[in-house]
């Protein structure tokens, strides 16, 4: 522990200094809170709080970089506790207490600096206090408290660029000769990643795990290194042991320390002590003992807990187990060796066997790929834990790992290469000579090796953000709606109480479906995002279809062309769909019943164009009119532009007369134009970001402040050049206001237009 | 196995899967039957009260057997599923499961789900 605390006491000190920084403008803007008049008090005050609570925020995430019981961690937590409180307190006494707080944290440290970036932080601490004078001589007016927290983002930005210039982390572990600069270019990473996280995340105000989203890419190269380390090595146990050994367990004990309420703590610390016990071990190691040691490195690589596997090996090294293990297997030889258990093992396995040389078989001479198949991902599942049933660990393991795998590709899409493909044909040989489930095969542990460094590096995806809810739906727990993908499918799981409830009763006639009819539509509208932003063509495809069909339902209200029968094999269809899905397997569309579904949806497009032929006037339009004249502009700009659309005017919740209904037909024909010529972003490109091949357009209108807001919201590009903007606001009649385009990080682009009411 | 004890189907399509819990089944008393393939299974649900679908089958799914089941009053379902994703336990429960049961299996866990719907007896101490 000393020991690290001292090698990495240069880096402590830069960043001691920057939680300086954040505290002493969190001290300030405490300040100027106080200093606010009553009289600007209510209308500044919540912006203050704001701004005050994300400095704080800072200084604890920065407070948890430093080891666990070192100063400034544990004043992390202590601050953590009472500065929300303070935060909303006045009161001069606490902050009295804050200021003590602060300086004493701070005197506690004499830590020796880098000079490249004590220079560097002098230069910008001097603008930052220049920044704060300027502030301070300002009356305390909203905008000026941006100039502090600029300055601050300025600053991070520059040691950010000077983290990135330092940053090797692969090459940290590999000498024993490192120069001090390589030292800490560990903990610069994890500095330069918490910078990132707090300047560009969207995710900062979601309370994400900071061990899970920040430490681990770091943990990450430290295992990686490890990993390469090994392999590199030329394989000898005590050539590994003298030479690397300490760096390991170095390594080993930083990633503990830092995962301290991870259970990645308990598998490092574990697999420090196996690494002791291999080099206190005198006896020549097994065959398989790098193979094993490495398929344990990646699987605590992958975040899974290995303690207790690392915890069974160390005591059948030490011999005690073994000799345990031998007396046991005697004593149960008759039960373990169970016939009918076994026939039944050999011939199972020999089935998926047969099963996966045909796969082989049938690969493609040409390119020596394979896409996986559902059948595949079974089987192995399968093989998984038969051979837990018939106690082969080694096998279970190895088919577990085998079948992850092969997830992998399925859900990205990937096709098995040649070296897979020669992985999977040494396993299937393998099988086909295996004559009893008890054969303790060590050649499992070097095929789960070999399958694992194949392992498709695809997890960082499973990370970004996508939009998924809708800012307005109740269902909206996460700001602007979006989740990351990995966390998708457990939202989706426990979404769709409408659609999972649904009887048959529902959808017998107009009227009983009108009481249920906005929940299905909300949940289908989740359900198209959810299918789209885990590439589901054939369910989002569905849902498009069910989605058009609701809206479709008002012109058939009677009883006899309302269709109940259609509605209730679709929903059907849908839920045998969902059930695949929750499966992870492709969900299958059944297309005779999407042919009846598109062709009745044609049959009310074809009454739409008749009527398109001779438009009703819009000389006394009423809301329904308008929403009907402007939903068939759309259409049929989208069937020339042959653009997938769905557009919804949410109906307004006053009464609209009608000057207002023709100014609102006047802004938003042109409006919709632009927006319908401006989407040149095709199916192909939104599935790649995931998000539904179909475009939504939102349309609401609102009262705000004697007057009337249309916001039009489509979920897709950036905003238009200004020339565009003030070219479009050329077009709008002069009773119209302002048009302003704004674009969320989730919902896409915004566009608002002002009246006053006339 | 003492009368009225409810009989047990299991449908999957694992021969040696289907072995193992049906021998750990008899431990707590009870008498599987099984169908492999598990096609036929319409007919077998008239004499069982408990049903244990494996979630992972080469033609359909688990979830859509339970949804399948889930109307027939008389039958306990159970899912079983290795894939350990949390998911399963959300979307079984979902389906019309009464548990969803995870691989590996062991008898206590076998014996807390059958208790929890009221199956089996609880000991007295």
């Amino acid at each position: 522990m000393q020991t690290a605390t001292k090698i990495l006491q240069p880096f402590l000190w830069a960043a001691v200094n920057l939680l300086a920084l954040q505290m002493e403008e969190f001290l300030h803007m405490q300040v100027m809170s106080i200093g606010i008049g009553p009289q600007q008090k209510n209308q500044q005050e919540k912006y203050q709080q704001q701004k005050v609570l994300a400095t704080l925020q800072k200084i604890i995430l920065l407070a948890r970089f430093f080891p666990n019981q070192h100063a400034i961690h544990s004043a992390g937590k202590k601050l953590l506790r009472v500065g929300p409180p303070l935060l909303f307190n006045n009161n001069s006494g606490i902050k009295s207490s804050l200021l003590h707080y602060y300086f004493q944290v701070l005197l506690g440290l004499q830590l020796p600096p880098v000079a490249a970036l004590q220079q560097l932080l002098h230069d910008q601490v001097t603008k930052l206090e220049i920044d704060f004078s300027g502030v301070a001589s300002c009356n305390t007016d909203a905008k000026n408290l941006d100039i502090p927290l600029n300055a601050t983002t300025a600053l991070l930005t520059a040691v950010m660029k000077f983290c990135a210039y330092k940053v090797e982390p692969s090459t940290v572990f590999m000498s024993s000769n490192k120069s001090a600069s390589q030292l800490n270019s560990d903990l610069i990473a994890l500095l330069q990643g918490d910078m990132y996280y707090q300047m560009h995340s969207p995710f900062a105000d979601q309370k994400r795990d900071v061990t899970t989203y920040i430490l681990r890419p770091y943990c990450d190269s430290l295992l990686e290194a490890l990993i390469e380390n090994c392999i590199k090595s030329v394989w000898s146990l005590t050539h590994f042991s003298s030479s690397v050994l300490p760096h390991l367990c170095n390594n080993l004990q930083k990633i503990a320390q830092f995962l301290d309420d991870n259970s990645m703590h308990n598998s490092c610390m574990a697999l420090e002590a196996t690494l002791i016990t291999l080099h206190a071990c005198n006896d020549e190691p097994a065959a398989d003992t790098l193979d094993r040691l490495l398929v344990l490195i990646f699987r605590l690589r992958r975040g899974e807990e290995i303690s207790a596997a690392l915890l069974a090996w160390q005591a059948i090294l030490s011999g005690a187990e073994a000799e345990a293990e031998a007396v046991e297997y005697e004593k149960d030889k008759p039960r373990l060796m169970d016939e009918t258990m076994a026939a039944v093992f050999v011939q199972e396995v020999q089935l998926y066997q047969c099963y996966i040389q045909n796969f082989l078989l049938a690969v493609s001479p040409k390119s020596q790929t394979a896409a996986v198949s559902q059948e595949l991902l079974t089987w192995f599942y399968k093989l998984q834990w038969i051979s837990l049933a018939v106690k082969c660990p080694q096998l279970s393991g190895l088919c577990g790992c085998f079948w992850q795998f092969l997830l992998q590709h399925w859900y990205h899409k990937l096709a098995l290469g040649t070296a897979t493909l020669q992985v999977l044909q040494t396993f299937c040989t393998r099988l086909e000579n295996m004559q009893t489930p008890m054969e303790n095969d060590v050649g499992w542990w070097q095929l789960q090796n070999r399958l694992l460094r194949l392992w498709p590096a695809l997890e960082s995806k499973d990370e970004m953000p996508i939009l998924l809810l809708d800012k307005k739906s109740k269902n909206a727990i996460y700001p602007d709606g979006l989740i990351t993908l990995a966390r998708v499918p457990q939202l989706l799981s426990g979404a769709f109480t409408a659609l999972v409830n649904a009887n048959r009763h529902w959808f017998v006639n107009y009227e009983n479906l009108t009481a249920h009819r906005i929940y299905l539509q909300q949940e289908l509208l989740l359900l198209e995002r959810g299918a789209a932003a885990m590439r589901l063509p054939a369910l989002e495809q569905l849902c498009t279809l069910l989605l058009e069909l609701h809206s479709a339902l008002d012109d058939h209200a009677d009883a006899e062309t309302f269709p109940a029968e259609l509605l209730w094999s679709t929903h059907q269809l849908l839920l045998n769909m969902l059930d695949q899905a929750a499966a992870w397997q492709d969900p299958e569309l059944d297309m005779v019943l999407v042919s009846r579904l598109q062709s009745w949806l044609g049959q009310t497009v074809s009454c739409d164009k008749i009527q398109l032929q001779e438009p009703p006037p819009l000389l006394q339009p009423s809301w329904l009119q308008l929403s009907n004249e402007l939903t068939r502009q759309v259409k049929i700009l989208a069937a020339m532009m042959e653009l997938p659309v769905r557009m919804v005017l949410a109906q307004p919740s006053m009464q609209l007369s009608v000057p207002t209904l023709q100014l609102l037909e006047q802004s938003l024909r042109p409006l919709l134009k632009f927006i319908m010529l401006d989407s040149t972003q095709d199916g192909n490109s939104r599935s790649a970001v995931h998000k539904p091949v179909i475009n939504s357009i939102n349309i609401s209108v609102q009262a705000q402040h004697q007057a009337l807001v249309v916001i039009v919201e489509q979920d897709s590009h950036e905003p238009p050049p200004p020339r565009l903007l003030k070219t479009l606001q050329h077009k709008l009649p002069r009773a119209a206001g302002k048009l302003t385009c704004a674009v969320n990080t989730g919902t896409g682009r915004t566009f608002r237009i002002s009246f006053s009411c006339p | 196995m003492s009368q009225g004890q409810p009989t047990v189907l299991i449908l999957d399509e694992s021969p040696v899967l289907t072995l193992q819990l049906q021998r750990q089944l008899m431990t707590l008393g009870y008498t599987a039957t099984s169908l492999v393939p598990i096609s036929g299974f319409h007919q077998q649900l008239a004499h069982n009260s408990v049903v244990f679908v494996e979630l992972m089958l080469s033609q359909n799914n688990g979830f859509q057997l339970i949804r399948a089941l889930a109307n027939l009053p008389h039958v306990s379902l159970f899912l079983l599923t290795g894939t350990k994703r949390s998911t399963d336990l959300q979307w079984g429960l979902c389906a019309g499961a009464k548990a969803v049961l995870k691989r590996p299996l062991t008898l206590a866990v076998l014996r807390d789900a059958l208790q929890s719907v009221q199956l089996l007896p609880i000991p007295v101490e």
